[in-house]
């Protein structure tokens, strides 16, 4: 690999080429730019003496004599006033005449006052070009900035070994490169550095993939199409933000970038992909859409930028890129349908409310979780399409795994309550496990998240909050955010295996009007962390103790059924066995376990 | 690969910045031109739109484009974002061949404001500079400017006809449109002769010159007397000829055929028989 410093002579160089190629093709945009002219005034209104003008003189032949044609046209050359149902009549007869003569001439027969027009055909009709067309003689902007791409790649390629051929792989895959960045609309973005960019990010990634250097022409493909489409993409995110107002060289060039980073992740990482599968990701089914590989990439982009209250590229690594890229792949292989239709919505929408939604939960505390998230939720829908997205085509925010991720780390990152016992907050890794079981539960059963619990609360959301609540309330300085992880996987779980965890303890019991899944959590923790003493507390308080107890508990509960009772029992069970492991007794997780099937009838 | 890393951020950054410098230094008067570009054709898309839009009488619609503000003020805007142009940007935007498009744009602009000894004399400072500067379309639209000024001029005298006028105020104003808009055909027509036969403006003048003769057709139904209550024999020969041509360039050009109708129904007469 060449230096550090070599690779900035040469970004000097290219920029400076291409600076100038750039300005150049600005200016000649400029000059050639389409002005939409005004016309000058005229009076438009047709009345009545359009008529009778007409009669005289044009339309002269239609004028028998005598007749009320005659009568009216004659009153009307004489200045006589018509009443009002006269003058309609005149101009009655002008149409019906003048019908005839545009007959005649071959135009479509309406002559009637009313003239309408799209606006974008009236534009069409009086936006003049400088030039006609085939005879402008400026260079266009490809040609002026991909002559300057060209002279760049070859001094990359003098600065980075390996020269470039043109009959070679990579020598092919630049050239797939600009024609891809041809529909670009370079006359219209100041800063064009985005085709170096794609360029070169092209020579670069092929180099390190050898998979793309087989000389396959489906790469070559793959670089043209998902060139073209974030070359688009990017242009038409320029033009937007222009639009509004609210564009200035940095956020140009940042969006810049992340088509770039967007570009090189397709190419490195879902490469191997599209040419195992072309037909699905390059072939181009109804005519004038692009290929799906390209709107995935412009899915990711939209990701990454698309947030409404500010874009999430603080978020989002290379890696990131990658994770969600691969996934998206992934699930389109699976489901082309999610981008078949309309392109705003499937996919892409999926996306941008993944942003909007879960965007705010990656934080300094948890970095890095959005992409693992979304990779989660495309991951599950492909395996479980029909069941998770069921609105996908009507209504693509509306996904069971977006809700339920959503719901998950609402509860998971909010801040203990005042008073609370155990306070430490979940990182990025045990956020992404309670939500990586929250999915797989509801892959099973996805009925189970939105079936309502109690009040108009989710299963979900009264399930996850009821664990944690007893976390809070019962855990003390030895219980582990891990350990605690765990307690609310196997929460999550014994729910979605038996829905009486949510129906409420009676009153006169303890925890009257909580789920049941609240007291025997309860029961088991207290067992634990407020044991009879201090053999009892050593041999319990252990990681694996914990998490064994809690997920055998549980799970004796849902085999043989969550109730009151049971959970009474529970208690009396791990009171006695907390007793006996202070008195001496052996103790290990097996006899627990068979144990508690006895006791609970089992 | 950690420092591959790095070393394609930092290439990145400095080519961003680069180009970035690049074009900061030697764009701020183009920039100025764009922007009056962008605001004129805003403008000027309004006004068209307003003017074509036929659920509007006249009296309204007229009244609605001289008055409209959002329409004056994107033509102002235009005109201040070019007066905002340095002396000293001047000689860049001649070595850019970029200084006609300021002049026709600012006569233009100049023009839709009212400003009509400001826009004839922006006109004429094109002469005073080199054939290289000023490029077709904005050679035609100088050359037929006055031309579309006296048409106003025209359509303004019209309008200050009072309701119930004297014979002799009729025959005063019909002179008076009658040369104006003979005055105006000629420099329309001057303007169609600088470019070729294919160039689009045509289409544009080819309106321009109906418009004006729009104008004159009126004045003929409401001042003329007797037989002069319609438009003279030999106008409407050349309104049909420009109908014809309108219609053959609208064919060539692909545009949609709808609006060869419009004028023909304005004026109530068939464009010339005959094929393109």
């Amino acid at each position: 690999m060449p230096g550090e410093a070599e690779l900035i002579m040469f970004a000097i160089r290219s920029a400076i080429k291409l600076g100038q190629q750039s300005r150049e093709a600005y200016v000649d945009a400029t000059r050639r730019r389409e002005l939409v002219l005004p016309l000058p005034n005229f009076p438009t209104a047709i009345t009545v003496d359009s008529a009778g003008g007409y009669f005289i003189g044009e339309g002269m032949r239609f004028v028998k004599r005598p007749s009320r044609l005659a009568e009216l046209v004659d009153k009307w050359k004489a200045r006589t006033a018509l009443a009002p149902a006269e003058i309609e009549e005149l101009r009655g007869f002008r149409c019906e005449c003048f019908v005839q003569d545009l007959t005649e001439a071959g135009l479509p027969v309406t002559a009637a006052d009313a003239s309408t027009f799209d606006p974008d055909d009236l534009k069409a009709l009086l936006a003049v070009r400088q030039w006609g067309r085939g005879t402008d003689p400026t260079p266009s902007a490809l040609q002026r900035v991909g002559g300057t791409l060209i002279e760049i790649g070859v001094d990359y390629l003098a600065t980075v070994p390996g020269a470039l051929n043109a009959n070679s792989t990579v020598g092919k895959l630049a050239q797939a490169a600009l024609t891809g960045l041809e529909p670009l609309k370079f006359s219209e973005i100041p800063i064009t550095e985005l085709p170096a960019r794609l360029f070169v990010a092209t020579l670069e990634t092929v180099s390190s993939q050898p998979a793309l250097l087989t000389g396959d022409p489906k790469v070559q493909e793959l670089v043209k199409v998902t060139a073209k489409g974030l070359a688009q993409d990017v242009g038409a995110r320029i033009d937007a933000m222009r639009a509004r107002g609210d564009s200035d060289s940095s956020r140009e060039e940042r969006v810049a970038e992340w088509g770039e980073l967007v570009f090189r992740s397709i190419l490195a990482t879902g490469g191997r992909m599209v040419l195992e599968d072309p037909k699905t990701f390059l072939g181009i089914k109804p005519a004038g859409e692009a290929a799906l590989v390209s709107e995935v990439g412009k899915g990711v982009l939209g990701l990454i930028l698309d947030e409404p209250d500010g874009d999430l590229s603080r978020v989002f690594s290379r890696e990131g890129v990658d994770v969600v890229m691969k996934a998206a792949l992934t699930t389109v292989a699976k489901h082309p349908e999610i981008l078949v239709g309309k392109k705003d919505q499937g996919l892409r929408a999926l996306l941008v409310s993944v942003a909007g939604e879960l965007g705010r939960y990656d934080t300094l505390l948890t970095p890095a979780m959005l992409p693992e998230v979304t990779r989660l939720i495309l991951e599950k829908t492909g395996e479980n399409l029909e069941q998770l997205w069921p609105e996908m085509a009507k209504k693509p925010e509306n996904h069971l795994l977006l809700t339920a991720a959503q719901t998950s780390l609402a509860i998971l990152t909010k801040a203990p309550p005042a008073g609370a016992r155990w306070k430490p907050s979940f990182g990025r890794e045990d956020l992404l496990a309670v939500t990586g079981t929250v999915f797989d539960e509801l892959a099973k059963n996805p009925a189970w998240l939105v079936a309502a619990a109690g009040n108009s609360d989710t299963s979900l959301k009264v399930a996850l909050q009821a664990a944690l609540d007893v976390l809070r309330r019962r855990g003390t300085s030895q219980l582990s955010v891990g350990t605690a992880t765990e307690i609310l996987q196997s929460s999550i779980r014994a729910v979605a295996l038996r829905s009486e965890f949510l129906e409420k303890m009676p009153a006169g019991g303890p925890l009257p009007g909580q789920p049941i899944l609240a007291a025997a959590l309860d029961a088991t923790l207290k067992t634990i962390f407020e044991p009879p003493g201090a053999r009892a507390a050593w041999r319990l308080a252990r990681t694996d103790a914990v998490v064994g107890v809690v997920q055998i508990g549980l799970g004796e509960l849902a085999r043989q059924g969550a109730s009151p009772q049971r959970v009474a029992t529970l208690d009396t069970f791990l009171h006695d066995q907390a007793a006996g492991i202070e008195a001496g007794k052996t103790w290990d997780l097996d006899t627990f376990a068979t144990g508690l099937r006895t006791a609970l009838g089992g | 690969m950690a420092d591959a890393r790095i070393g394609r951020r930092r290439l990145g950054a400095v080519l961003a910045l680069v180009v970035t410098a690049t074009l900061v230094v030697g764009c701020a008067s183009v920039n100025r031109l764009r922007e009056a570009q962008e605001s004129f054709n805003q403008a000027a898309t309004l006004e068209n739109e307003l003017r074509f839009d036929a659920a509007l009488q006249e009296g309204s619609m007229q009244g609605q484009l001289t008055q409209n503000t959002t329409i004056q003020n994107g033509y102002a805007s235009a005109l201040l974002s070019l007066d905002k142009i340095e002396a000293k940007d001047v000689e860049r935007l001649k070595q850019d061949r970029l200084w006609g498009n300021v002049l026709a744009l600012k006569a233009l602009a100049q023009w839709k404001l009212g400003l009509l000894d400001r826009a004839r004399d922006t006109a004429r400072e094109v002469q005073q500079v080199g054939a290289d500067q000023v490029l077709p379309r904005d050679r035609a639209l100088l050359l037929a400017l006055p031309g579309l000024i006296k048409t106003d001029e025209a359509f303004a005298a019209l309008q200050r006809v009072p309701a119930e006028p004297t014979p002799e105020q009729r025959a005063s104003t019909l002179k008076n449109v009658q040369l104006l808009v003979a005055d105006a055909a000629d420099a329309i027509d001057r303007g169609r002769g600088a470019v070729d036969a294919a160039h689009p403006v045509h289409v544009y003048l080819i309106q321009a010159k109906l418009a004006a003769f729009r104008n004159l057709q009126s004045a003929h139904e409401r001042l003329g007397d007797g037989d002069a209550r319609t438009l003279p024999r030999e106008q409407r020969l050349e309104v049909q000829r420009q109908l014809k041509e309108l219609k053959c360039q609208a064919e060539r050009l692909s545009l949609k055929p709808e609006i060869v109708n419009y004028w023909a129904n304005r004026f109530t007469l068939a464009p010339e028989p005959g094929a393109c």
